[in-house]
C-alpha cells in the first residue's frame, strides 16, 4: 500500500476524539464531569486510563486545581486541550479525512 | 483531639514516605529478608529449639520492619496528603459545625495506600488518585447531606470502577508492550 498523507496522523479511538471535543468545548475540566457529559459513552472506570494514555501523546494536559487556603478536601486534576490535541481534533474532524480513512479500510 | 491529630501526623510522618518512595520500599523489604534469613541461621544452628526460634521469627521480622519504617521515616518531610485533606476536612466539616462526631473513612479508603505501593508514581497521579479523590468528594458530599445510602452506594461502585480501572491498566500495558514490539 502506498504512503499517504493520512499515515501521517495520529490515529485516535472514538473515546479520544469524545474526550477531545469535549475539552474543547468545555475548556479545562474534571475526569468525572467528562464521564457526566459524554451521556454515558465515557466510563468511570476506564477514563483515567484513557486521560493518561492521552497525556502521553501529548493531546491534552492536566494539573492540580488549586484549593484556596480556607477549603479543605482533597484536590481535582484539571485536564485542557493541548495545542496538538486541538489540531489533530480539526483534521480528524473534517469529513474529507475520515471518508478516506472509512475508504481505506474498506478497500 | 491534639492526641488524635498528634497520631495520625506521626503516622503520615512513617508510613506515607515508605509507601510513596521506591528505594524506601526496597529497603524496607531488604530489612525484613535479612531479619528472617538470620533468624533462619539461629534454628540451623540450634534445632533442638525449632519452636522457640519459630516464633522468635515473627517478632524479628516485625520490629525490623518496625524500625526501618521508623528511621527512613524520621528523615523524611510530612507529605501534604494527609494533613492538608484528611484532617480538614474531618475538622472543619463535620467538628465545627458543630456535629460532636468524627467520621470514620470507610475500608474503602485505606486501599490508597495499597494501591500508591503498588503502582509508580505517575500511574497513581495520574490514574488512581484521581479515582480515590472522585470516590472521596463523593461520600463526603452525601455524608455531609446525612444521605448515608447513597455515601454507601458511591463505596460500593467505587470497588468496581477500581476494579475496571485495574483490568484496563494492565490491557493498556499489555497493548503498549506488543505495539512496541511489533
Amino acid at each position: 500500500m502506498s504512503h499517504t498523507v493520512y499515515d501521517e496522523i495520529p490515529n485516535l479511538s472514538i473515546r479520544e476524539m469524545l474526550i477531545l471535543k469535549l475539552l474543547s468545548e468545555s475548556g479545562e475540566t474534571y475526569g468525572l464531569d467528562m464521564v457526566k457529559q459524554s451521556g454515558g459513552r465515557l466510563k468511570r472506570g476506564t477514563i483515567y486510563v484513557t486521560l493518561d494514555r492521552m497525556e502521553d501523546k501529548g493531546l491534552i494536559e492536566s494539573k492540580l486545581e488549586q484549593l484556596k487556603s480556607d477549603k479543605g478536601g482533597p484536590t481535582r486534576r484539571l485536564y485542557s486541550i493541548t495545542g496538538h490535541g486541538a489540531r489533530i481534533l480539526a483534521v480528524w474532524e473534517r469529513p474529507l479525512v475520515i471518508g478516506n480513512a472509512m475508504g481505506e479500510t474498506t478497500a | 483531639m491534639r492526641l488524635f491529630a498528634a497520631i495520625i501526623r506521626m503516622s503520615a510522618r512513617v508510613g506515607e514516605p515508605i509507601a510513596r518512595s521506591r528505594v524506601a520500599r526496597i529497603v524496607f523489604a531488604l530489612g525484613v529478608v535479612c531479619a528472617a534469613y538470620l533468624s533462619w541461621r539461629s534454628v540451623v544452628l540450634m534445632p533442638s529449639a525449632v519452636i522457640g526460634k519459630v516464633l522468635l521469627l515473627i517478632p524479628t521480622i516485625g520490629l525490623t520492619g518496625q524500625a526501618v519504617f521508623v528511621i527512613w521515616g524520621c528523615f523524611q518531610p510530612v507529605l501534604p496528603s494527609t494533613e492538608e485533606f484528611v484532617l480538614p476536612r474531618i475538622f472543619r466539616e463535620f467538628l465545627q459545625n458543630g456535629e460532636n462526631r468524627i467520621a470514620k473513612p470507610p475500608v474503602l479508603f485505606r486501599l490508597k495506600k495499597i494501591f500508591r505501593a503498588l503502582y509508580g508514581t505517575k500511574t497513581w497521579e495520574r490514574v488512581f488518585a484521581e479515582q480515590f479523590t472522585d470516590a472521596e468528594i463523593e461520600y463526603l458530599e452525601a455524608e455531609k447531606d446525612k444521605r448515608l445510602l447513597i455515601a454507601r452506594w458511591v463505596c460500593m461502585r467505587t470497588y468496581w470502577t477500581l476494579t475496571a480501572t485495574v483490568f484496563k491498566h494492565v490491557f493498556e500495558k499489555v497493548r503498549r508492550f506488543w505495539k512496541m514490539t511489533h
